[in-house]
């Protein structure tokens, strides 16, 4: 017995139904090529990257040692479960902002690339490890090397744009990144996920260990 | 669709915009739409109205509504009230430190009465319409247009968010909450750190 869906007839489309069509989609393009101009008209706001919402958003995603960290928060606070799961990613952002504002305010953080560096190789190191110490240990460990996060981005602020916007970019694009480690790892319920989130770990910590020889061969 | 038509339908478009600018400044519902508009694209206006809306827990309808008041009331009182002398850079700053001291207020969940909410509310509505001042009533002529729209915009948004956050003071959605507000608080505090390198 055939299915409903072979019996529904084919739709045939003729030449000249095909030439009609195309006026609708050239009509179409020629509306979205006259937008780009009026896009251009809201520079001012801020939104765009020009030190506005997105230059915040790209900011914290745009070095690798800073990304994997912020994810190794997110999968450390999944495996640790409530309440860690979400005061982690509270803290996290929190206590980068200090550094942000230190950055800002041109108050001198000793061995930043150092810091940022150690900060991938322990908190993955955790994950692989699947350490579970107290809360108030990790919040601490977390808490310290928030503050090497923060300072960087702070310190090479652009000097134009809405400040507003720019903070709340960075904020969310922060938490974001926390979000993306939660949400892997919560594949740590399941016995396959469990290798999958402590295999990133170790590869997040390895990560570290290169931005360690990059920032030692550096002189920090 | 005939080519000659399309070709309308792109000039018609082209010609849209200029004919939007071409509205008298003085327009009465022009201002208003500014003003509701206002608060929707500025962030320091709208944060503040946001978090004192995640305060609201379990109170019901009722004190909702008086809050929603009291946001109004001190909001209209700021805005048409006489500009306040000196720096404008500090009524942000103290704008900025109230929206930390909100956003730990959330974050640390505490339970606060309902009179104290209410207090907090009208606190932000004032803070809010001195910081939005010169932006609302910076035209004589749709000042006041300005301000009624910025005001409907600002009950608008609060009246949803306080009955939404009302309807969850515990679980998932207040923690949630929470964790927006941790994030609003970190906006605050590096906005007070570039208004202070800024002002130098």
């Amino acid at each position: 017995m055939p299915s409903a869906l072979s019996e529904k007839p084919t739709q045939r489309i003729s030449t000249d139904d095909a030439k009609g069509a195309s006026r609708p989609v050239i009509s179409v393009l020629a509306l979205c090529a006259l937008l780009p101009g009026v896009a251009l008209g809201h520079v001012e706001s801020g939104v765009a990257g020009d030190g506005g919402f997105v230059s915040g958003l790209v900011h914290p995603v745009t070095g690798l040692d800073h990304v994997v960290a912020m994810v190794a928060v997110g999968l450390w606070g999944a495996i640790l479960g409530a309440p860690a799961i979400w005061v982690l990613p509270i803290a996290f952002p929190l206590i980068m902002t200090v550094g942000a504002v230190l950055g800002i305010l041109d108050v001198p953080v000793p061995a930043i690339n150092l810091g940022i560096a150690a900060s991938a190789i322990v908190l993955g190191g955790m994950v692989a490890a699947n350490a579970r110490p107290p809360l108030a240990m990790a919040f601490l460990l977390i808490a310290f090397f928030a503050i090497y996060h923060g300072h960087p981005h702070g310190a090479a602020l652009p000097d134009f744009g809405v400040p507003i916007l720019y903070a709340a970019g960075f904020v969310v694009a922060t938490g974001l990144l926390h979000v993306a480690g939660i949400s892997f790892g919560l594949l740590y319920r399941w016995s396959a996920g469990k290798s999958a989130v402590r295999a990133l770990g170790a590869g997040i910590a390895a990560v570290g260990g290169y931005f360690l020889l990059l920032a030692i061969g550096r002189g920090f | 669709m005939t080519s000659r038509a399309a070709l309308l339908m792109v000039i018609g478009t082209a010609a849209f915009s200029p004919a939007a600018s071409a509205h008298d400044e003085a327009d009465w519902l022009h201002g208003m739409l500014d003003g509701a508009v206002l608060f929707f694209t500025a962030l320091e206006f709208l944060l503040p109205v946001l978090l004192v809306a995640l305060l609201a827990r379990r109170h019901g309808l009722r004190p909702v509504i008086i809050q929603a008041a009291a946001l109004g009331i001190g909001l209209l009182i700021a805005l048409l009230s006489v500009p306040v002398p000196g720096d404008p850079d500090a009524v942000g700053l103290i704008a900025r430190g109230y929206l930390v001291a909100l956003g730990l207020l959330v974050l640390f969940n505490l339970r606060l009465h309902s009179g104290l909410v209410l207090m907090l509310v009208l606190a932000t509505g004032m803070l809010t319409g001195l910081e939005a001042r010169n932006a609302v009533i910076g035209d004589a002529g749709a000042g006041f247009a300005s301000a009624v729209g910025f005001l409907s915009s600002v009950i608008c948004f609060y009246l949803p968010a306080a009955l939404i956050a009302s309807l969850y003071p515990e679980g998932w959605q207040r923690i949630v909450m929470r964790v927006v507000a941790s994030w609003i608080a970190a906006i605050a505090a590096m906005d007070i750190a570039f208004m202070i390198v800024r002002s130098g």
